[in-house]
């Protein structure tokens, strides 16, 4: 009999890798495409994706039974997910020296952040790009995941209103980016 | 295409074809529009089909776009190898008692507090302030208090 995640986490609670190789096999898949589909590199939602399931490890200890482990990972992913373009610009501004931003810096920001896979329809990727993360974010819970917007408003920590008024802000400018908009 | 129309399909393009999507102090205004018009009724009508064939529409190009990626074996090799890191083990805080229970102990503290308090009080003798007889020969004529003669 498949062990539901409640008794998985008591378990992982107490160190049991097994119980954690359950979870992984559960929950990375899902938790890799909903961070692709904000991130939007393959790479990125991998290290992501890893550290999502650090922080689940780590923090097991502390589980309230209550707690919603899809909820949870959600959450951790899409605020990890929010600030990852701010951490990586933190790191290339601190990495690169003034002279190498001025002939270059930007570009090779622009390169490493570019949406670029194969796996995808390009046209489709660009114009999630030039959409901001919460509205990507939005988007993969609401199309990919197919999650109430109650849910939603629960992992994003936002009013069921704002979530609604954010989603249809994102499905406009979608829209409008794929070149079908008004 | 009359004025009403115009404005009504410029609102629509506006605020959407759902109601959520429109201010609440034009929700009366909708309302009364939909409820006495016909034909705006059957532009609202029109309008919220438009919009859930292109939100299916989207809901394809996003769904047909974004292919399902499966974790790559360095990425599982990756995962597994987190359960070799120590887990955040704190010292559990005891359990904190409920409010009633801290309620009901602060209530019953104060009234066994009271009872020793008022036991102690018993035993003690009387002092002379403590005897204390009551005037009983006043009375409530005050006619003379009120034409001056007694201050």
């Amino acid at each position: 009999m498949l062990d539901d995640d409640v008794s998985l986490m008591r378990r992982l609670a107490s160190g049991d890798q097994q119980a954690f190789t359950c979870l992984l096999e559960r929950h990375s898949k899902l938790v890799l495409n909903v961070l692709y589909r904000i991130v939007l590199s393959r790479d990125d939602a991998e290290d992501l994706c890893q550290e999502v399931f650090e922080r689940l490890w780590v923090n097991a200890p502390q589980w309230r039974d209550d707690a919603k482990i899809t909820t949870w990972l959600y959450r951790v992913a899409n605020n990890l997910a929010i600030n990852f373009r701010q951490r990586v610009q933190q790191r290339y501004v601190l990495d690169l020296d003034e002279s190498s931003l001025a002939e270059g810096g930007v570009d090779e920001l622009a390169a490493a952040s570019s949406p670029a896979d194969d796996i995808a329809d390009q046209s489709l990727v660009q114009a999630l790009a030039r959409l901001p993360e919460n509205q990507r974010a939005v988007l993969a819970f609401r199309f990919y995941r197919d999650l109430p917007v109650k849910d939603i408003a629960e992992i994003m920590g936002l009013s069921a209103k704002a979530v609604e008024s954010l989603l249809g802000r994102a499905k406009t400018q979608l829209r409008q980016n794929l070149g079908g908009g008004e | 295409m009359n004025i009403s129309q115009t404005l009504f399909g410029r609102a629509i393009q506006h605020y959407g074809a759902q109601l959520g999507g429109w201010p609440r102090m034009l929700w009366p205004l909708l309302g009364l529009l939909l409820l006495c018009s016909r034909r705006r009724r059957q532009q609202w009508q029109l309008a919220q089909r438009e919009a859930e064939v292109e939100n299916s529409n989207l809901l394809q190009d996003y769904a047909d776009g974004m292919s399902e990626l499966s974790p790559s074996d360095t990425l599982q090799r990756r995962l597994q190898a987190i359960a070799a890191h120590p887990q955040l083990r704190s010292a559990k805080a005891p359990n904190p008692l409920p409010f009633w229970r801290i309620s009901l102990a602060s209530a019953m503290a104060s009234a066994l507090l009271g009872l020793v308090l008022g036991a102690g009080g018993m035993l003690d003798e009387f002092s002379d302030s403590d005897s204390v007889y009551l005037e009983s020969a006043m009375n409530y004529e005050v006619s003379n208090w009120l034409a001056g003669d007694i201050q």
